[in-house]
């Protein structure tokens, strides 16, 4: 978590191999991303900030086109596409091109294509932005059911609430640095708050406050 | 390299031609719908006298060998703004973090932009011939014409890449490429600009393959040397501004 401009879209970026890091190494399943970058790209699975997904494709092509990208077999890659489908209600709309869906159905789809390879390691960078409530909600139990799968899901939000449901860990950095990390809890506990909320005007409001 | 990959890349690059009517137009019709007005136009003018083999030609068929070297140059602009399209919409970023090599998506995207000029040739031999034009078939000259255009293709790829790459948007890539298609459409294609500007067509990478399209349909033989210098020096060109593409692209 973190203010607008804090650095966490960047701090994906890094960690997905986007952008080199000015200093420091990152180490994913321990290969480091500078050195080893394809394997690393077979352990992650990205879901970036906009819906960036082939707008002539259909639903399922766009899904289907990343699932080949990691060389899933034809019938597993079908079997996974189906259920994908199904699971975020995108079935009725996956023979439609990309183009022609709302806001909200290409923010689902954008998710789905990232789960297409099962990753160990998933980067969902603000997942749930511009869906409406109901599709939010839904697409926390998903990602909830993803994390129950003891896959590492690592995501970044604006919304408390998000963080409060999904997270074990959360971190919170401002101005390009790591101001807290911990479990909610602990974190509650170490600046004596009620919620994650007041955690984190806390830490990143007596910034503003100061004129920092 | 992956072929699974690869394939991928191919089909999705088929996919985007046929479901994007600005590419298909462009690609595959534009040229042919020029034909056919110049065919109107032009086919019994003759203005420009003798083909360089002596056979009195019209102004339209002077013009034909050309048109084809144009269909390849539209190119550029559908590839820029197809390259700067998948910039804009993230999905360019977000293939970069799969384990998609820059091989894979080249060898991928050569195999389509080989498949293109087949296509833009085909279409446009059968719309001139239907026009007027009449020249001199050989099966293994109209293999040789295929031969130039997908150098053609791979050629006007390698400048879209350029352009998609240094255009900040679609928009501005779209402008971007007529730096590169507007010369080579008055100095290396259907418009005969005169003696004296033949030699600023020499920088272009249309010219040699106008003037092999016309060797091999005028001239009728594939021992003339000069045809197969045209297509060595095509085929240099393009290997250079398809390294400097890439190497743009991939950073």
């Amino acid at each position: 978590m973190g203010p607008n401009g804090a650095g966490k879209t960047t701090t994906i970026n890094m960690l997905c191999g986007l952008i080199k890091p000015t200093d420091g190494t990152v180490l994913i399943g321990g290969y480091n991303i500078e050195k080893n970058p394809h394997a690393v790209k077979q352990l992650i699975s990205v879901c970036p900030q906009e819906a960036a997904v082939f707008p002539f494709l259909t639903g399922r092509e766009n899904i289907e086109y990343f699932g080949n990208m990691h060389l899933m077999p034809k019938e597993k890659l079908n079997e996974r596409v189906e259920n994908l489908l199904k699971t975020l209600d995108l079935y009725e709309a996956s023979k439609r091109k990309a183009k022609e869906y709302s806001g909200g159905m290409k923010r689902q789809l954008n998710l789905l294509v990232a789960l297409i390879n099962e990753p160990n390691i998933l980067f969902l960078d603000e997942p749930t932005v511009g869906m409406d409530p109901r599709v939010r909600r839904k697409t926390w139990e998903f990602i909830g059911s993803i994390k129950d799968e003891k896959r590492t899901i690592i995501l970044t939000t604006h919304y408390i609430e998000e963080a409060e449901a999904l997270c074990d860990r959360v971190a919170i950095i401002d101005y390009g640095k790591l101001v807290a990390l911990g479990p909610p809890k602990k974190l509650m506990e170490e600046h004596k708050s009620e919620n994650l909320e007041e955690v984190f005007l806390k830490i990143t409001g007596r910034r503003i406050l100061e004129g920092v | 390299m992956k072929r699974q990959r690869i394939l991928t890349v191919f089909r999705m690059e088929m996919k985007k031609l046929i479901r994007t009517p600005l590419y298909l137009f462009f690609s595959l019709f534009f040229v042919a719908l020029l034909v056919v007005i110049l065919g109107f136009a032009l086919g019994n003018v003759y203005g420009w006298g003798p083909d360089a083999y002596g056979t009195p030609r019209s102004i339209f068929e002077h013009m034909v060998p050309g048109l084809f070297a144009y269909s390849g140059i539209m190119i550029i602009f559908t590839f820029a703004s197809a390259v700067t399209g998948d910039r804009d919409t993230g999905v360019q970023r977000r293939m970069k973090t799969t384990p998609l090599t820059s091989g894979e998506v080249i060898v991928g995207q050569m195999l389509s932009y080989t498949i293109i000029p087949i296509l833009q040739t085909a279409i446009i031999l059968i719309t001139a011939l239907i026009m007027g034009f009449n020249p001199i078939i050989t099966v293994e000259g109209v293999i040789m014409v295929f031969v130039f255009m997908i150098f053609m293709s791979f050629c006007s790829v390698g400048l879209g890449l350029i352009t998609g790459t240094i255009a900040k948007d679609a928009r501005a890539a779209g402008s971007l490429a007529f730096i590169f298609i507007v010369p080579q459409q008055l100095f290396g294609s259907f418009i005969y600009m005169g003696e004296a500007t033949k030699v600023i067509g020499y920088a272009m990478p249309s010219y040699y393959v106008s003037e092999g399209i016309y060797r091999i349909f005028y001239g009728g033989t594939l021992t003339d040397i000069f045809l197969w210098v045209d297509l060595l020096v095509i085929a240099i060109i393009t290997l250079i501004i398809y390294i400097i593409g890439v190497k743009l692209y991939d950073r």
